[in-house]
């Protein structure tokens, strides 16, 4: 097992490698720099070149990665160009609204989703099962901007129950975050809620045929019990797969659900960054993300071992 | 990365079963429910020029921003464009996008799998990239490639394909990695046969089934990635009728003009619930257990 | 007895005819300090260095901390601002300036003639309306304390108006911020303003305080000088890129006031009893701008071809949608100027269809294709653009509209080997010799030998009747070489909480002068 985690965590700098490989040259393909987005709209070309000299631009471009590389690796992800504060405090700065955010919409997803599944599964093609499963269709298919938008507009405008956008940070007190948060959390999550369904249901169903769940119901042990004890545990192994999965969903879900509701996360600051072609934020950004994405299914993949007994590491 | 035991046994197991088109929609109500909506969308998507008199493309500013009515049955945009043939031509945008990408995904997922899957060297190297490129958040590098290559419906179709094909590969090398240790492959070796053609008798026929079932979801995330996308403004250009720039153009006039947002919405929800009904008809008949893995 | 009551009943309908006449209305109510004013403003801004940038919305925010030496009134004539005085010399050749005293800065200093020879010289080098004006400078300095000097190489009529430039401006900062600052954007934000800059958090918030020592002129307020009071003790610039947001954001009252606000939501708004609508009149105009150094429109008539075709009515209505909010008309200076002028205007507007084909054919055109570039950044550049292409179409053209970023479009008009035609908008400005479409240098090359020679000779005259005939000229060239297409003058809409006051409906909006009444 140790020997398994050593290997998974060195697996992990080719990865980064080719992460940061990747961002570094995709985004120094987009024409224009942002010398030229700095100095406005009536620059002449001789001040912008003079500037993209002074930012380092002008070198060679493989000498510019393998700057970047080098300073990154000592832990410098380098200096916003517009923000004028290191990255890394950027990120930090922003990070709040986009991890409550993931956080709530997680808990929405499972909270709605395992007791669906769960309960689809028990009375399998009863009228709520159907029910249940048509709204899990439903979530997968609905685009999740759309949702955004009709949610504002049903409850914020129409309504006026909620704000339509913006946030407020968690310091400012917990219920105004919240009213903030409950509709992008919302729609956010009523898509992977319904994933976490499907698959929760699949997954039990398949578990109530299994002959030792027979035996149980045989020897006369309460309905209850049965589920409790022994589906459930067999749900997780799926489930938790999911839950890794849908980090990755949930990230890109959370660049269009921060432009839909203006919540000045780190979604934001990457739209927004590639707009203003400010390298080293959306370098930066990516690096973190595709971080977090692979520390998360790392866990994900050793949780497997405490809930699913079968599952071994060669 | 290593597949874990319990993986490795759903897929000998599905990859056992015989597949009978007949049953698999005799048995799932829900399969020929999606089967029946992407035929309606398919139909329109072709015929979209007969649907409708009115040129999608053609505006009018005196009539801009009027109601559904008699000749315009889902109203009129902020240029005087009618909304209804505009959601039909969208039809045109979303299948070609999701066709397109559902098939570049699956031919160069199917060439990496079998190439790492076969060749032990080259799949660490290849597995290693693949594993970075997932490890990217998707939207962000749609984003950043849309911004690279332009906004068209060409390059969406290339900037998606790129961004789900690893999914495709993962899966085809780990049918690969399990076919090739079956018994009669490895008679097939020993008694000298070559590689080539080992993987199109035996291979290639097992990679079919988890195939079909992922080109169907690919196919239903291409359709909503184009939408977001061109949400976003930075998918296909804004003057060509997709579902996503319509609702996109329609949000400023939400509440002047509530159907721009709505109808193509429904489109979307319709063709993607479609897709979903029909891959899940699919998944069921080839193995109830590949949801896990899909 | 009946005295007494008589006397009590005509105290107590006294008493009630004084209750009732009291003004319970707001309108007369005085000015209250105090509160913070949160603004919703159309984007982050690339820097508040006032004099980096010609993008409008670095002045909306940097006026409230900088200052210059002149500005404007509301009639956008020149008045002076930090200058007390000025005496034009030696046959228009020399001007000199002297500065109004005591007038400290941010951080307790006093402005002397070292900052503004210090301000001035970094603005001349990097401002386009700068370097314009240093061109025809011999000699800037400071004379003595309170003094500064031009030597003109030659009579030229537009130092005042450049130094009261609204747009990138003349703005003083203290010396040592702006040697600190090198060949770089100024790392301290201290002006002589009403507002002292406390911190920036981009994309989060700009925030000011008041400047209880700001020196303030005595006259009444006019434009953007006289007197500034600044009223409230924060003013928060928020950046909400996303108009819808900007404007449920307002309707929800979590801002004041929010600018760049969608005309097709004016009927909508204006029906609100909790806002007011304004609508700025006038704003910009909207130019497709050809690329005239290589291409097709290198050929003349192929641009009035192009001019021929167009219904400028039905492409301002698709660009802006309701028509309180655009008006048709010919000149390049707006009708709120005093340098308007509709010479050219049979040029415009045409609608002749039949006179475009007959001059495409003359033209020579064979069907190339035409690379029109514009951005959906500002909806209206990219609305004018359909339109267009679609007019532009039905009489032979074939065009490729490209719909890019504005970052994009920034830097390909630079190239003239990426465009045929690309569409912006011109800001207002103070004097025509700052019209960008008519200069040699901006992209789309408007070289034109007889353009040039009478700019050259507006900048150096001084008198205005004069001037006014030379610039006449130079519109009636510009019909008729059609440099650009003028599409139409636009309008935007501003929104504010009723409970703001004091607010002047003006080009650019500022807060000085403003209070909330609750």
């Amino acid at each position: 097992m140790l020997g398994y985690l050593i290997r998974r965590v060195i697996a992990l700098i080719p990865v980064m490698f080719i992460v940061a490989t990747v961002v570094f040259f995709l985004v120094h393909l987009i024409p224009g720099d942002p010398a030229s987005v700095l100095l406005g709209p009536n620059a002449t070309p001789s001040d912008v070149m003079k500037l993209r000299a002074q930012m380092g631009l002008d070198k060679p471009i493989y000498s510019q990665f393998l700057i970047w590389l080098s300073r990154t690796f000592q832990g410098n992800l380098g200096e916003s160009i517009f923000l004028g504060r290191p990255v890394t405090r950027a990120v930090f700065e922003r990070a709040e609204p986009t991890l409550v955010m993931l956080t709530l919409s997680l808990i929405v997803a499972i909270v709605i989703g395992i007791p669906a599944g769960i309960l689809s599964a028990v009375k399998p093609n009863s009228w709520l099962d159907k029910t249940l499963m048509i709204f899990a269709i439903l979530g997968v298919s609905i685009p999740t901007f759309w949702l955004g938008l009709n949610f504002i507009e049903v409850f914020s405008v129409l309504l006026n129950w909620l704000p339509a956008a913006g946030y407020s940070p968690l310091s400012s007190g917990l219920w105004k975050n919240l009213s903030y948060m409950i509709l992008p959390s919302l729609s956010l999550g009523f898509n992977q809620s319904a994933l976490i369904a499907r698959i929760c249901r699949s997954s039990m169903l398949e578990v109530m045929e299994q002959d030792y769940i027979r035996t149980a119901r045989s020897k006369g042990l309460a309905e209850r019990l049965v589920i409790l004890k022994h589906a459930l545990r067999n749900v997780l192994i799926p489930t938790v797969t999911v839950i890794g999965t849908s980090f990755a969903v949930l990230i890109g879900g959370a660049v269009v659900t921060e432009i839909v509701f203006n919540i000045p996360g780190i979604g934001l600051l990457i739209i927004s960054s590639v707009l203003r072609r400010d390298y080293p934020v959306i370098q930066g950004c990516v690096l973190f993300i595709a971080a977090a994405y692979v520390l998360i299914n790392l866990i994900v993949d050793i949780l497997y071992v405490y809930i699913d007994p079968r599952v071994k590491y060669v | 990365m290593e597949i874990a035991v319990e993986e490795r046994e759903h897929l000998e197991e599905e990859m056992s079963l015989k597949v009978s088109w007949l049953e698999v929609f005799k048995h799932k109500g829900t399969a020929i429910c999606g089967a029946i909506l992407l035929f309606l969308t398919l139909f329109t998507a072709i015929f979209a020029p007969h649907l409708t008199h009115h040129k999608p493309l053609r505006l009018d500013v005196n009539i801009r921003l009027q109601g559904p009515s008699a000749s315009h049955l889902f109203g009129t945009d902020e240029f005087g464009r009618d909304v209804f043939s505009r959601v039909i031509f969208g039809t045109r945008v979303s299948l070609l996008v999701g066709g397109a990408v559902m098939l570049f995904t699956s031919l160069i997922g199917v060439i990496l799998g079998i190439l790492a899957g076969y060749y032990d060297y080259l799949d660490n190297v290849l597995m290693r990239i693949m594993d970075g490129l997932m490890a990217f958040p998707a939207m962000v590098m749609a984003i950043a490639l849309m911004a690279v290559l332009g906004p068209s419906v060409l390059n969406v179709i290339i900037a998606l394909s790129f961004i789900y094909m690893p999914r495709t590969a993962r899966i085809i090398r780990s049918v690969v990695l399990v076919v090739r240790e079956m018994v009669y492959v490895q008679a097939a070796r020993a008694l000298g046969a070559r590689d080539l053609r080992i993987t199109l008798k035996h291979i290639l026929p097992n990679c079919v089934p988890p195939l079909i079932v992922q080109s169907t979801f690919i196919f239903a995330y291409s359709v909503l990635a184009e939408a977001s996308l061109s949400f976003l403004g930075v998918g296909v250009p804004p003057y060509i009728p997709s579902w996503g720039n319509i609702i996109s153009s329609g949000r400023l006039f939400i509440r002047e003009a509530p159907w721009m947002s709505i109808f193509p919405g429904l489109a979307i929800l319709m063709t993607c619930m479609a897709l979903n009904l029909l891959g899940d008809g699919l998944r069921d008949a080839l193995d109830p257990r590949m949801r896990e893995i899909g | 007895m009946k005295t007494k009551s008589l006397f009590f009943i005509f105290v107590v309908l006294l008493s009630f005819f004084l209750i009732l006449s009291h003004p319970t209305g707001s309108e007369a109510a005085d000015p209250k300090f105090g509160g913070t004013l949160r603004v919703a403003m159309s984007a982050e801004p690339p820097t508040i260095d006032g004099h980096w940038t010609t993008a409008t919305i670095v002045f909306t925010i940097s006026c409230h901390y900088l200052e210059s030496l002149f500005t404007l009134d509301d009639k956008y004539n020149v008045i002076p601002m930090l200058a007390e005085s000025y005496k034009i010399g030696e046959g228009g050749k020399v001007y000199t300036i002297k500065l109004r005293e005591g007038v400290p800065f941010h951080n307790g200093k006093e402005m002397t003639s070292a900052d503004v020879a210090a301000s001035i010289n970094r603005w001349g080098k990097i401002a386009t309306v700068g370097k314009r004006l240093f061109s025809q400078v011999e000699s800037f300095k400071a004379v003595d304390k309170y003094t500064v000097e031009f030597r003109l190489k030659g009579p030229s009529g537009i130092v005042l108006s450049s130094l009261a430039n609204i747009n990138q401006i003349p703005g003083i900062y203290p010396k040592e911020v702006i040697d600190e600052a090198g060949d770089g954007m100024v790392k301290q934000f201290i002006g002589t303003g009403p507002f002292k800059f406390v911190e920036r958090i981009p994309d989060r918030h700009i925030k000011f305080v008041r400047f209880d020592k700001y020196a303030s002129r005595k006259e009444a307020q006019t434009g953007f000088g006289g007197k500034k009071i600044a009223y409230f003790d924060e003013i928060l610039f928020l950046p909400v890129p996303d108009v819808a947001t900007r404007i449920a954001g307002t309707e929800s009252g979590d801002y004041d006031f929010a600018d760049w606000i969608a005309p097709d939501a004016y009927k909508r708004l204006k029906a609100n009893p909790k806002l007011d609508t304004i609508i700025v009149k006038p704003k910009e105009y909207i130019v497709g701008v050809f690329n005239k150094k290589i291409g097709p429109f290198t050929n003349k008539k192929l641009r009035q071809a192009a001019l021929a075709a167009l219904d400028m009515e039905d492409v301002m209505k698709g660009a802006v949608g309701q028509e309180e909010f655009y008006r048709l008309d010919n000149s390049l200076m707006f009708k709120e100027q005093v340098w308007w002028t509709d010479v050219g205007k049979e040029q415009y507007n045409q609608k002749n269809k039949e006179k475009a084909k007959q001059l495409l054919k003359e033209a020579g055109y064979k069907g190339e294709t035409i690379r029109w570039m514009c951005s959906m950044a500002y909806d209206w550049m990219y609305k004018s653009s359909l339109v267009a292409k679609q007019q532009l179409e039905d009489v032979g053209f074939k065009i490729d509209l490209q719909v890019l970023d504005w970052a994009s479009v920034v830097q390909r008009r630079n190239d003239p080997t990426m465009y045929d035609v690309f569409v912006t908008g011109m800001i207002f400005f103070g004097d025509p010799t700052y019209v960008l479409v008519l200069n040699c240098d901006w992209p789309g090359w408007t070289c034109i030998p007889s353009i040039d020679t009478l700019m050259d000779k507006l900048a150096q005259e001084t008198r205005f009747e004069k001037r006014f005939e030379i610039w006449k000229e130079i519109q009636k060239v510009f019909w008729d070489e059609v440099p650009v297409l003028k599409f139409g003058d636009f309008f935007i809409l501003r929104l504010k909480q009723k409970t703001v006051k004091g607010h002047k409906n003006l080009i650019e909006t500022f807060f000085w002068n403003v209070w909330i009444e609750k």
